[in-house]
């Protein structure tokens, strides 16, 4: 079978893509599937929660992380953090945000290093 | 560098053992770690990626990963990342993106280390069946040798940090590796997946993060990580995975009695005549065909070769396996003709 995308290289990739309960499928070669992969990223449920929480919720602190200087609009565009000292920065922000990411759980309640830096 | 021997290499985790071994291929748990004082990779410079490279390759010098294979993914040509993908070693980032990417490879690729990915650390634990504790022992004892020389990010009250906050928390995903076809024949795929959906777990293709799903085979993992402890977590999916594996072996049992039993011989019949004949194989009609080859065989019908074979088949018919066994590029026909070559020698009918 022919990628679907680029109708070039054989197909090696079957997408069925579940939405509204259904499954939609498509076949698609190696580089389109890449392609395809980091599409899907933005397209998350995360991203579409955090414009959710941007619009409603007013900024706290420093604009910047002072680790790795992204700054909070960046994250709700991304969905990723720069660096583990982003959450003591954005901290304010996230105590809202991550019970809505998490099903409503807001305390880590699993192992610990045994050498763990507290915030 | 080629990595063809791995081609000779059985996977521990592809053999037909394991409790619900017919339906759950594999289980497989992974932990998402990060170094306290780096940026996540996406965020790093290539001198900080080397860093993170470099301390990852020094810790896992001790522990369980002290034999293993140490790789830098840049160091090899297309195919062979393509081949660590295929073998659910890499994910479709690394490949993409080599450069001060590295993965670390027990010989029996049951225990591996991504480097580099979306975050700095991805413990990844396979074993064969529906098997997720285990799996997790293996994991974890691999986190505490690695702690023991790197430092992480943790907070008290979020867990484990890592670079998407969905992560959060333990660093956990379990997943299992499931084979649905009598689901699917029966039309039930759909009401399962919403079951799945309200149990808090989702359902995903073989390569990782995305929602691809090749052919039959489901990957469904937890959702979440926070607010529940990993044996919790391991708990619930084995429940809910153990229930499916049921209710699919069910349907199997009930289209091979029924009055579809015919409909259900015709597929597996006509699978077993294309794969022990056919002179050109594409890649989606070697899985198709295999994957109904595979529904026989759990029914214990008159059809050539075993679980373990078709399992190591699906990922023999892949085609960066593929041009590695030629040892040179195929176009798709040639690809074709060697695939359905290996298959008809497999299954012994060459």
């Amino acid at each position: 079978m022919i990628c679907a995308s680029c109708q070039q290289a054989e197909a090696v990739v079957f997408i069925k893509q579940l939405s509204d309960n259904h499954v939609r499928q498509t076949a698609l070669c190696a580089a389109c599937a890449a392609q395809a992969q980091e599409a899907f990223a933005p397209a998350d449920a995360l991203l579409k929660l955090l414009a959710q929480a941007g619009a409603a919720r007013p900024h706290a602190g420093p604009a910047r992380c002072p680790g790795c200087q992204l700054t909070f609009a960046e994250f709700r565009h991304e969905g990723r953090f720069g660096c583990p000292g982003c959450y003591d920065h954005f901290a304010p922000q996230l105590r809202g945000l991550i019970p809505r990411i998490h099903n409503g759980a807001s305390l880590h309640r699993g192992r610990a290093p045994k050498k763990a830096p507290e915030a | 560098m080629q990595l063809k021997g791995m081609l000779r290499h059985k996977m521990g985790w592809a053999e037909p053992k394991g409790a619900h071994h017919g339906v759950v291929l594999a289980s497989r748990v992974r932990l998402a770690r990060n170094l306290s004082s780096e940026h996540f990779p996406a965020h790093a410079s290539p001198s900080a990626l080397k860093r993170v490279l470099d301390a990852a390759f020094l810790a896992a010098q001790y522990g369980p990963l002290a034999q293993a294979a140490f790789l830098k993914v840049g160091d090899f040509a297309a195919v062979d990342r393509r081949l660590l993908v295929e073998r659910h070693l890499i994910s479709p980032l690394l490949e993409a993106h080599p450069a001060q990417r590295g993965v670390i490879i027990a010989a029996d690729e049951c225990l591996s280390l991504m480097i580099n990915e979306e975050d700095h650390l991805r413990l990844a634990a396979l074993q064969p069946g529906l098997s997720l504790r285990q799996a997790y022992r293996h994991a974890e004892a691999l986190d505490e040798s690695l702690e023991t020389g790197l430092r992480y990010g943790f907070r008290s009250d979020w867990g484990y940090l890592t670079a998407c906050p969905s992560n959060l928390g333990t660093g956990l995903r379990a997943s299992c590796l499931v084979h649905l076809p009598g689901l699917g024949l029966t039309g039930l795929m759909d009401q399962v997946l919403e079951n799945l959906k309200r149990a808090g777990l989702i359902a995903r293709g073989l390569y990782g993060e995305g929602t691809k799903v090749m052919g039959d085979f489901f990957q469904i993992s937890n959702a979440t990580g926070l607010g529940r402890t990993e044996a919790e977590i391991l708990g619930a999916i084995e429940k809910a995975v153990g229930q499916l594996a049921e209710r699919e072996l069910e349907c199997r049992e009930r289209l091979a009695s029924g009055p579809n039993r015919a409909r259900l011989e015709d597929t597996v019949y006509r699978a077993v005549g294309l794969l022990s004949s056919a002179r050109l194989l594409s890649f989606e009609e070697a899985c198709h065909h295999l994957s109904a080859l595979r529904v026989g065989l759990t029914l214990g019908w008159d059809v050539p070769g075993d679980i373990g074979l078709v399992n190591e088949l699906l990922l023999l018919v892949q085609p960066a396996h593929l041009t590695l066994l030629a040892e040179k590029d195929l176009p798709a026909a040639e690809a074709a003709s060697l695939r359905a070559a290996l298959v008809r020698r497999r299954l012994g009918k060459d």
